[in-house]
Protein backbone atom coordinates (compact mmCIF):
# COMPACT_ATOMS: atom_id res chain seq x y z
CA UNK A 1 0.00 0.00 0.00
CA UNK A 2 1.97 2.96 -1.02
CA UNK A 3 0.08 6.66 -0.63
CA UNK A 4 1.90 9.31 -2.38
CA UNK A 5 1.17 12.16 0.24
CA UNK A 6 2.89 14.57 -1.95
CA UNK A 7 -0.39 15.55 -3.82
CA UNK A 8 -2.56 18.31 -1.74
CA UNK A 9 -6.02 16.73 0.12
CA UNK A 10 -4.62 13.18 0.94
CA UNK A 11 -3.82 12.63 4.29
CA UNK A 12 -1.90 9.86 5.77
CA UNK A 13 -3.95 6.84 6.39
CA UNK A 14 -4.82 6.14 10.16
CA UNK A 15 -2.84 9.39 11.11
CA UNK A 16 -4.24 12.82 11.79
CA UNK A 17 -4.64 15.61 9.35
CA UNK A 18 -2.10 17.85 11.19
CA UNK A 19 0.68 16.03 9.39
CA UNK A 20 2.67 18.14 7.17
CA UNK A 21 2.21 16.65 3.60
CA UNK A 22 5.38 17.86 2.60
CA UNK A 23 7.95 16.53 4.81
CA UNK A 24 11.38 16.31 3.62
CA UNK A 25 13.05 14.70 2.08
CA UNK A 26 10.14 13.01 -0.02
CA UNK A 27 11.48 9.71 -0.69
CA UNK A 28 11.26 8.90 2.85
CA UNK A 29 8.13 11.19 4.33
CA UNK A 30 7.09 11.61 1.24
CA UNK A 31 5.24 7.60 0.45
CA UNK A 32 3.49 4.70 2.30
CA UNK A 33 2.02 5.29 5.96
CA UNK A 34 3.63 6.57 9.49
CA UNK A 35 4.99 3.27 11.08
CA UNK A 36 4.23 1.89 14.42
CA UNK A 37 5.85 4.24 16.38
CA UNK A 38 8.14 1.84 18.38
CA UNK A 39 9.88 0.50 15.22
CA UNK A 40 10.63 4.61 14.53
CA UNK A 41 11.96 4.92 18.03
CA UNK A 42 14.05 1.95 18.10
CA UNK A 43 15.23 2.85 14.33
CA UNK A 44 16.43 6.31 15.96
CA UNK A 45 18.03 4.42 19.11
CA UNK A 46 19.93 2.49 15.75
CA UNK A 47 21.64 5.66 14.79
CA UNK A 48 22.51 6.74 17.85
CA UNK A 49 24.24 3.65 18.40
CA UNK A 50 25.97 4.16 15.12
CA UNK A 51 27.36 7.32 16.02
CA UNK A 52 28.72 6.63 19.52
CA UNK A 53 30.48 3.81 17.44
CA UNK A 54 31.75 6.19 15.53
CA UNK A 55 33.20 8.38 18.65
CA UNK A 56 34.63 4.79 20.09
CA UNK A 57 36.42 4.66 16.71
CA UNK A 58 37.74 8.27 16.96
CA UNK A 59 38.54 7.87 19.90
CA UNK A 60 40.99 4.74 19.38
CA UNK A 61 42.41 6.28 16.59
CA UNK A 62 43.09 9.22 18.40
CA UNK A 63 44.54 7.67 21.79
CA UNK A 64 46.76 5.10 19.84
CA UNK A 65 48.64 8.61 19.09
CA UNK A 66 48.17 10.10 21.54
CA UNK A 67 49.64 7.89 24.33
CA UNK A 68 52.85 6.70 23.98
CA UNK A 69 52.47 2.58 23.05
CA UNK A 70 55.31 0.37 22.76
CA UNK A 71 54.27 -0.46 19.40
CA UNK A 72 56.27 0.22 15.75
CA UNK A 73 55.32 3.55 14.86
CA UNK A 74 54.32 2.52 10.87
CA UNK A 75 51.89 0.15 12.45
CA UNK A 76 50.89 1.94 14.79
CA UNK A 77 50.24 4.98 12.20
CA UNK A 78 48.81 2.37 9.80
CA UNK A 79 45.87 1.52 12.63
CA UNK A 80 45.48 4.60 13.64
CA UNK A 81 44.55 6.13 10.34
CA UNK A 82 42.51 2.95 9.63
CA UNK A 83 40.70 3.60 12.94
CA UNK A 84 39.59 7.18 12.05
CA UNK A 85 38.73 6.46 8.33
CA UNK A 86 36.27 3.88 9.83
CA UNK A 87 35.26 6.38 12.11
CA UNK A 88 34.45 8.81 9.61
CA UNK A 89 32.45 6.30 7.96
CA UNK A 90 29.98 5.12 10.82
CA UNK A 91 28.03 8.46 10.90
CA UNK A 92 27.20 8.23 7.57
CA UNK A 93 25.73 4.35 8.05
CA UNK A 94 23.57 6.12 10.80
CA UNK A 95 22.28 8.76 8.65
CA UNK A 96 21.27 6.75 6.08
CA UNK A 97 20.51 3.61 7.29
CA UNK A 98 18.37 5.76 9.53
CA UNK A 99 16.36 7.11 5.93
CA UNK A 100 16.31 4.27 4.36
CA UNK A 101 15.05 2.07 7.36
CA UNK A 102 12.17 4.51 7.71
CA UNK A 103 11.47 4.59 4.30
CA UNK A 104 11.43 0.42 4.47
CA UNK A 105 8.60 1.22 7.95
CA UNK A 106 6.49 3.23 6.07
CA UNK A 107 6.50 1.38 2.92
CA UNK A 108 5.85 -2.18 4.67
CA UNK A 109 9.12 -3.44 3.10
CA UNK A 110 11.93 -5.42 4.23
CA UNK A 111 14.39 -3.71 6.48
CA UNK A 112 17.47 -2.67 4.54
CA UNK A 113 21.03 -4.32 5.47
CA UNK A 114 23.30 -2.15 7.57
CA UNK A 115 25.91 -1.64 4.35
CA UNK A 116 28.95 -0.72 6.62
CA UNK A 117 28.33 -3.15 9.27
CA UNK A 118 30.82 -5.47 7.81
CA UNK A 119 33.58 -3.36 6.56
CA UNK A 120 33.88 -1.51 9.92
CA UNK A 121 34.02 -5.30 11.36
CA UNK A 122 37.17 -6.25 8.77
CA UNK A 123 38.49 -2.66 9.54
CA UNK A 124 38.51 -3.42 12.72
CA UNK A 125 40.29 -7.10 12.95
CA UNK A 126 42.53 -5.09 10.66
CA UNK A 127 43.58 -2.45 12.95
CA UNK A 128 44.01 -5.07 16.03
CA UNK A 129 46.21 -7.06 14.03
CA UNK A 130 48.19 -3.99 13.00
CA UNK A 131 48.61 -3.48 16.83
CA UNK A 132 49.21 -6.82 17.66
CA UNK A 133 52.31 -6.69 15.02
CA UNK A 134 53.49 -3.55 15.93
CA UNK A 135 53.98 -4.54 19.73
CA UNK A 136 55.43 -8.45 18.29
CA UNK A 137 57.83 -7.23 15.75
CA UNK B 1 -1.94 -1.77 10.20
CA UNK B 2 -3.30 -5.40 10.53
CA UNK B 3 -0.70 -7.40 12.77
CA UNK B 4 0.48 -4.90 15.14
CA UNK B 5 2.40 -7.10 17.84
CA UNK B 6 0.18 -7.37 21.17
CA UNK B 7 2.26 -5.81 23.84
CA UNK B 8 2.19 -3.45 27.00
CA UNK B 9 2.47 -6.41 29.54
CA UNK B 10 0.10 -8.42 31.42
CA UNK B 11 -2.66 -9.63 28.84
CA UNK B 12 -2.93 -5.95 27.32
CA UNK B 13 -4.35 -6.58 24.00
CA UNK B 14 -2.21 -4.47 21.10
CA UNK B 15 -4.35 -4.22 18.60
CA UNK B 16 -7.29 -2.47 20.38
CA UNK B 17 -8.35 0.82 19.73
CA UNK B 18 -7.30 1.92 23.33
CA UNK B 19 -4.08 0.54 24.13
CA UNK B 20 -1.52 3.50 25.54
CA UNK B 21 0.96 3.70 27.51
CA UNK B 22 4.73 1.91 26.89
CA UNK B 23 5.23 -1.50 27.95
CA UNK B 24 8.53 -1.51 26.55
CA UNK B 25 9.30 2.14 27.16
CA UNK B 26 10.39 2.76 24.39
CA UNK B 27 10.33 6.43 24.24
CA UNK B 28 11.93 6.53 27.80
CA UNK B 29 14.76 4.26 26.11
CA UNK B 30 15.41 6.10 23.32
CA UNK B 31 15.31 9.11 25.62
CA UNK B 32 18.47 7.82 27.30
CA UNK B 33 20.15 6.39 24.54
CA UNK B 34 20.15 10.48 23.18
CA UNK B 35 21.45 11.43 26.86
CA UNK B 36 24.31 8.96 27.26
CA UNK B 37 25.58 9.75 23.12
CA UNK B 38 25.10 13.26 24.32
CA UNK B 39 27.34 12.30 27.29
CA UNK B 40 30.02 10.48 25.36
CA UNK B 41 29.93 13.42 23.11
CA UNK B 42 30.83 15.70 26.16
CA UNK B 43 33.30 13.32 27.61
CA UNK B 44 34.98 12.68 24.09
CA UNK B 45 35.46 16.43 23.23
CA UNK B 46 36.92 17.42 27.03
CA UNK B 47 39.54 14.70 26.11
CA UNK B 48 39.72 15.74 23.01
CA UNK B 49 40.11 19.84 23.77
CA UNK B 50 42.35 18.78 26.27
CA UNK B 51 44.83 16.69 23.89
CA UNK B 52 44.71 19.82 20.76
CA UNK B 53 45.65 22.75 23.90
CA UNK B 54 48.46 20.96 24.18
CA UNK B 55 49.52 21.50 20.05
CA UNK B 56 48.47 25.24 19.91
CA UNK B 57 48.20 26.99 16.80
CA UNK B 58 44.87 27.42 14.14
CA UNK B 59 43.72 24.18 13.52
CA UNK B 60 44.01 23.36 17.19
CA UNK B 61 41.85 26.15 17.23
CA UNK B 62 39.25 25.34 14.86
CA UNK B 63 38.68 21.60 15.82
CA UNK B 64 38.11 22.67 19.62
CA UNK B 65 35.78 25.38 18.08
CA UNK B 66 34.00 22.33 15.95
CA UNK B 67 34.44 20.14 18.62
CA UNK B 68 32.39 22.08 21.39
CA UNK B 69 30.02 22.98 18.67
CA UNK B 70 29.33 19.71 18.14
CA UNK B 71 28.56 19.12 21.87
CA UNK B 72 26.31 21.51 22.31
CA UNK B 73 24.44 20.25 18.91
CA UNK B 74 23.71 16.97 20.70
CA UNK B 75 23.28 18.22 24.08
CA UNK B 76 20.46 20.34 22.28
CA UNK B 77 18.74 17.64 20.23
CA UNK B 78 19.46 15.27 23.30
CA UNK B 79 17.19 17.46 25.74
CA UNK B 80 14.69 18.36 22.80
CA UNK B 81 14.03 13.84 21.91
CA UNK B 82 14.08 13.87 26.09
CA UNK B 83 11.38 16.52 26.40
CA UNK B 84 8.92 12.93 24.90
CA UNK B 85 9.54 11.51 27.73
CA UNK B 86 6.05 11.78 29.60
CA UNK B 87 4.47 13.61 26.36
CA UNK B 88 0.82 12.62 26.05
CA UNK B 89 0.91 13.06 22.28
CA UNK B 90 2.81 9.97 22.15
CA UNK B 91 -0.31 7.09 21.81
CA UNK B 92 0.30 4.04 20.68
CA UNK B 93 -2.97 3.12 19.45
CA UNK B 94 -2.40 5.04 16.20
CA UNK B 95 0.28 4.84 14.22
CA UNK B 96 3.14 7.78 14.58
CA UNK B 97 2.83 11.15 13.37
CA UNK B 98 6.72 11.81 12.13
CA UNK B 99 6.96 15.27 14.01
CA UNK B 100 6.78 13.35 17.43
CA UNK B 101 7.81 10.11 17.12
CA UNK B 102 10.62 10.65 14.72
CA UNK B 103 13.01 13.71 14.49
CA UNK B 104 13.61 16.29 12.51
CA UNK B 105 15.87 14.57 9.54
CA UNK B 106 18.26 17.79 9.31
CA UNK B 107 19.04 17.39 12.77
CA UNK B 108 19.95 13.89 12.22
CA UNK B 109 22.14 15.21 9.59
CA UNK B 110 23.64 17.64 11.39
CA UNK B 111 24.72 15.22 14.19
CA UNK B 112 26.13 12.68 11.37
CA UNK B 113 27.99 15.74 9.91
CA UNK B 114 29.33 17.14 13.06
CA UNK B 115 30.45 13.48 14.38
CA UNK B 116 32.59 13.62 10.91
CA UNK B 117 34.15 17.04 11.45
CA UNK B 118 35.01 17.38 14.97
CA UNK B 119 36.20 13.28 14.60
CA UNK B 120 38.80 14.14 11.50
CA UNK B 121 39.41 17.67 12.45
CA UNK B 122 40.87 16.21 16.08
CA UNK B 123 42.31 13.13 14.29
CA UNK B 124 44.38 15.55 12.21
CA UNK B 125 45.57 17.86 14.52
CA UNK B 126 46.72 15.02 17.22
CA UNK B 127 47.90 12.71 13.74
CA UNK B 128 50.09 15.86 12.79
CA UNK B 129 51.28 16.39 15.83
CA UNK B 130 52.80 13.10 17.27
CA UNK B 131 54.31 11.61 14.09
Amino acid sequence: MVVDNRRAGSPTPGAGADIPARRRPYWVFGRGVDPDPRFSLANERTFLAWIRTSLALFAAGVALQAVNLPILPGFRRAASILLILLGTAAPAQALFGWLRTEAALRLGRGLPPPTLAAPVGVGMAIAGVLVLLGLLL
Amino acid sequence: MSGRATWGGRGRGGDGPHVTGDGGLQVERTALAWRRTAAAFGVGATVAIRLIASTGGDWARIAGIVAGLCVVMVVAVALGRSSLVGRRSVRYDVPAAPPVTVPAPAWMAAVAVFTCLAGVATAIVVLADRT
